[in-house]
């Protein structure tokens, strides 16, 4: 009895381990052949999920055989960008992660071993736009009154060394904020913070707030990248050219948002195919209807267009790169 | 009186006494290292490492008084079976750190087996072949999990 | 209380062939994931949302909840029979499972898990449905005040697990700790321990460490000792279902521990961000310090299984209170369902109790008979699974350990648990031959990340005086009694029964 238990078992292990090809080619190169994406975070995150969508449409425009999808998590999306940048330039890998690494390359962290600008990019699926939300309980009820206010205001972020908390002391700096930032708050700690009335506000992506907006716990209080009605964007309130740059560096990030790239120097005629295909499945209706759906937001850019705002985002004074070391490395309090 | 005394630091020297030892090694060692890291990042390290090795020292100094005072301790020898389990574990780590699950693991199975523990060579076998099918069939293709393969071969193929 | 869409809820799933089929597809789905080591109910979740996406809200709802209530019955499989935990939180089974394994009561364990991951995966479920109204102020009763002080609480239990020797166990505790130190620290930014080692970042893999620990130091004790897990004769062990059947009624004949185990899961379930790892370990502290004859434990102790198995389901119930209620998961495993759900087209949020009560006692249903059909699946299976324990040892070893390093490596990825594995590994099997503990390094890893998070946080927010807080004071009360309650009871012991001192 145990043993035909355990004769079925692996059966079908064995039955597993047949599986099909995929559909007819569009593009012969990539006929019968697997696809790595590389996922620079764990299973179940946003980015995994935008990687697996687009994968799988990818998979049928480029008429691969499977689009699998590779976690490569850690060190903020560092070990999965450092990854992907030493893949093999065959044409059958791309990666995504977070484009918040500029923050890092710009102050020239070394464990970071690519240069963003050598990655041959493929395209964006959304950005992220930030925004600061406010909670009901805080004093602070607009921007205008953070700007004004002469008591430190608490704001919450994530860990120092993350994007989210570059952002915020950026912001800071550019906006002369008196903030005093507490740092630690992962996922939806800071929200939860927010509605024990410990913390003010919070910087962060807008749509990680909409449910604690909606529910009626906090206000929008400012964007950055993005439109809201009702909203101003920080970039109102900037009143020198400093001011400007510095926000500007924010907005660019935020333009970026969830990118993919290829390594650097897979061949022309490859990265063209895959932009094309990325690009065909980002247009594709039942794509933008299953994004829908599953509450992920599509605003895509494609190829060279993402490459240049890359560039430009790392084309910064040395004067500038100073102060974002400065904030990024434990800045004021 | 010299084998006397050398009898005894031989029945300190065994161990019991080293583990207590590389013990509080590691809260002294990791508490130095904490000198140097900036304010708030010390505090707690060094509140867990300052305690950690003052009660490694008295552990270690426990277990030194309780070795000169016995002149047999089975636990404290490392066996010949001890030492032939740590070879495989050894074994595993650098097959499957070279190779990979998919060529090591069924490797090593086999080898456990019928080299290590003399099991009959049918029985081996098939456990290689069971273990490659489970690899193989489940993670590759069943869920599409790519196992890692290897340092070796990603340096080869690379 | 809505009785009408409470039940109709309930005949709602059972009066559908097609949503029963799908609970009884999903639970050996979960249980299978649970069991083996390193996958996980987290990466299930993941892979079932494809499946998933095409249904309708109640059906994938309900599906992925099944599938995620069970994952730590099945996790306790492995920890008893191999002394590999399953899952994260099914380390805390090993401590009592696997001696009663070599005891030759592999059934009565099994039977025992199963049984008590039933009866807590219920509770949990009538917990969400007893708490529901208070949710609000008991979730945000907590700051990290107390969250700091949780942590010490949890950890002061590293002297109640320390068997013989008070020293070795805090010794291995502040291990622990130390450990949990070895990350990117998010207050300064600074690197600590991790000498440029990008892996260490993000700290010290729990499932890598719990499978050294534990797993390692087992097969190669077997290995040396040779033979099968079990060190009883078949003639006289109880393997079969006489034994299963045992356990399962152990699971009632404890049954007010059962119940406190349960309620103490489910509610350290509901807080977000103490981690579910948690759970388990202090309940078994918990049964541990409650208990009349505390130095069987280690041993094979059936409370020792019933009291962690109890509490790794129902944290789940208790974790979907957060999750479902304030859009904010209560534990990891949460956070992906929470964004299943979302994609299902379900709205998480307070905006759920208004429109949309009728998944959520959708859900609750599901977790609860999930956990009964998991209880009666596995009974059935509980004697074939017990045989296992009679398998050479040999045979068994080269598996295990192969499952072993995939659990290290399947945990994030990364090739370099499978060095800390081997670490971790040696320094556990000399750790347990020499007689230190074990189970405090494990509870300090998971809690010292808290406790120190916690710290730094209450002090930005309210300076040293946070400790002054009315729900830090009490649990500063908490913990003053229960070291005070352990010493009370370590001298009521050594005194021994006849002798005249006041305690």
């Amino acid at each position: 009895m145990h043993k035909t238990l355990i004769a079925l078992f692996f059966l079908a292990t064995l039955a597993a381990c047949t599986h099909e090809s995929g559909a007819d080619p569009d593009a012969p190169y990539y006929q019968a052949k697997n696809i790595s994406y590389i996922v620079a975070t764990n299973a179940g995150g946003g980015y995994d999920a935008y990687a697996r969508l687009i994968g799988s449409y990818m998979q049928k425009h480029l008429g691969a055989d499977n689009v699998i999808i590779r976690n490569v998590p850690g060190a903020g999306h560092i070990i999965g960008a450092n990854t992907l940048w030493r893949s093999k330039t065959d044409g059958l890998t791309i990666g995504t992660f977070n484009a918040g690494l500029i923050y890092g390359q710009l102050v020239g962290k070394k464990v970071m071993q690519f240069d963003l600008r050598d990655f041959e990019w493929i395209g964006k699926a959304a950005g992220e736009p930030r925004a600061i939300v406010a909670s009901k309980n805080c004093e602070v009820k607009s921007a205008e009154d953070l700007i004004a206010a002469d008591e430190p205001v608490k704001f919450g972020s994530a860990g120092i060394g993350s994007a989210s908390y570059s952002d915020m002391m950026l912001l800071a700096d550019a906006l002369d904020l008196k903030v005093k930032v507490i740092a630690g708050f992962d996922g939806t700690e800071g929200e939860m913070s927010m509605m024990r009335g410990e913390i003010c506000a919070i910087l962060g992506s807008t749509s990680s707030f909409a449910n604690f907006v909606n529910a009626g716990y906090g206000d929008y209080i400012l964007t950055i990248g993005g439109n809201l009605t009702g909203v101003p964007n920080a970039m109102d309130f900037a009143e020198t050219d400093r001011a400007r740059g510095l926000i500007s560096i924010i907005d660019a990030l935020a333009q970026l948002g969830r990118v993919s790239a290829a390594p650097p120097g897979t061949p022309k005629e490859q990265v063209e195919l895959m932009r094309a295909a990325y690009k065909a499945s980002l247009e594709d209706p039942q794509l933008l209807d299953e994004a829908r759906r599953m509450g992920r937001p599509i605003e895509a850019a494609f190829g060279d267009d993402v490459k240049q705002l890359v560039v430009d985002a790392l084309d910064q004074s040395p004067d500038v790169i100073a102060q974002i070391e400065r904030a990024i490395n434990g800045g004021s309090e | 009186m010299d084998r006397g005394i050398n009898m005894q630091v031989n029945a300190v020297l065994n161990g019991r006494v080293a583990t207590a030892f590389v013990m509080m090694l590691i809260f002294v060692t990791m508490s130095l290292m904490a000198l140097g890291f900036p304010d708030k990042a010390r505090l707690m390290p060094l509140m867990v490492g300052i305690p950690g090795s003052v009660l490694g020292l008295i552990q270690l100094i426990n277990e030194i008084r309780h070795s000169a005072y016995e002149t047999t301790d089975d636990a404290a020898e490392f066996s010949k079976a001890e030492r032939s389990m740590f070879v495989w574990i050894f074994l595993y780590f650098f097959g499957i750190l070279g190779f990979g699950f998919i060529y090591a693991a069924p490797i090593l199975v086999f080898a456990f087996l019928f080299i290590g523990r003399k099991e009959s060579l049918p029985v081996s076998l098939i456990s290689a072949v069971a273990t490659w099918a489970v690899l193989f069939g489940f993670f590759e293709n069943g869920f599409e999990i790519p196992l890692f393969t290897g340092l070796l071969v990603q340096s080869i193929i690379a | 209380m809505d009785l009408s869409g409470i039940f109709g809820a309930l005949l709602e799933i059972v009066g559908s062939p097609y949503h029963l089929f799908l609970l009884l597809i999903a639970v050996p789905i979960g249980m299978f994931f649970g069991a083996i080591p390193g996958l996980g109910g987290k990466l299930g979740i993941v892979l079932a949302i494809p499946f998933v996406f095409g249904m309708d809200a109640t059906a994938g709802a309900l599906f992925l909840i099944a599938m995620h209530a069970v994952v730590h019955t099945g996790g306790s499989v492995p920890s008893i029979l191999f002394g590999v935990p399953g899952t994260g939180p099914d380390a805390a089974t090993i401590v009592d499972g696997l001696p009663m394994t070599r005891k030759g009561e592999a059934g009565r364990a099994l039977g025992a898990a199963f049984g008590a991951s039933g009866f807590g995966g219920v509770i949990g479920g009538l917990f969400i449905l007893a708490v529901l109204p208070l949710l609000r102020p008991v979730v945000l009763a907590f700051s990290p005040a107390e969250f700091f002080l949780l942590a010490i609480f949890g950890i002061t239990f590293i002297a109640m697990l320390s068997g013989d020797s008070l020293v070795k166990g805090l010794m291995v505790g502040c291990l622990g700790l130390m450990m949990a130190f070895v990350t990117l620290d998010p207050q300064t930014g600074a690197q600590r321990y991790t000498f440029d080692l990008l892996f260490l970042w993000d700290g010290i893999d729990i499932i890598t460490t719990v499978l050294g620990m534990f797993a390692i130091p087992e097969m190669i004790a077997l290995g040396v000792a040779g033979g099968s897990m079990s060190q009883v004769d078949k003639e006289g062990a109880r393997y079969g279902m006489a034994g299963v059947l045992q356990g399962l009624g152990d699971v009632f004949r404890h049954w007010w521990l059962s119940m406190r185990t349960s309620v103490i899961g489910a509610f350290i379930g509901m807080i977000p961000g103490l981690g579910g790892d948690a759970a388990s370990w202090i309940c078994y502290g918990h049964a541990v310090q409650s208990s009349k004859t505390p130095e069987r434990f280690g041993k094979g102790a059936v409370e020792g299984v019933i009291a962690p198995e109890t509490a790794n389901n129902s944290k789940e119930g208790g974790s979907l209170l957060p999750t479902l209620f304030f859009a904010v998961p209560g534990s990891s495993g949460m956070a992906i369902l929470l964004g299943a759900f979302v994609m299902l087209g379900v709205q998480p949020g307070p905006g759920l109790a208004l429109n949309d009560m009728d998944i959520v006692w959708i859900l609750i249903w599901g977790l609860m008979l999930a956990n009964i059909v998991a209880v009666i699946m596995f009974v059935l299976a509980a004697p074939t699974l017990g045989y296992l324990s009679y398998v050479r040892g040999n045979l068994l070893i080269p598996f295990v350990l192969t499952l072993t390093f995939l659990g290290a490596y399947l945990s994030h990825r990364a090739w370099e648990n499978m060095v800390l594995l081997v670490i971790l590994g040696t320094l556990g099997y000399f750790l347990k031959k020499y007689g230190w503990p074990r189970p405090p390094f494990v509870i300090g890893l998971i809690l010292g990340t808290i406790a120190e998070d916690s710290f730094h946080k209450a002090m930005a927010l309210w300076g040293p005086g946070f400790l002054l807080r009315p729900g830090a004071l009490i649990m500063l009360g908490l913990i003053v009694f229960s070291i005070g309650f352990y010493v009370w009871r370590t001298i009521k012991a050594k005194d021994g029964p006849g002798d005249q001192h006041a305690g």
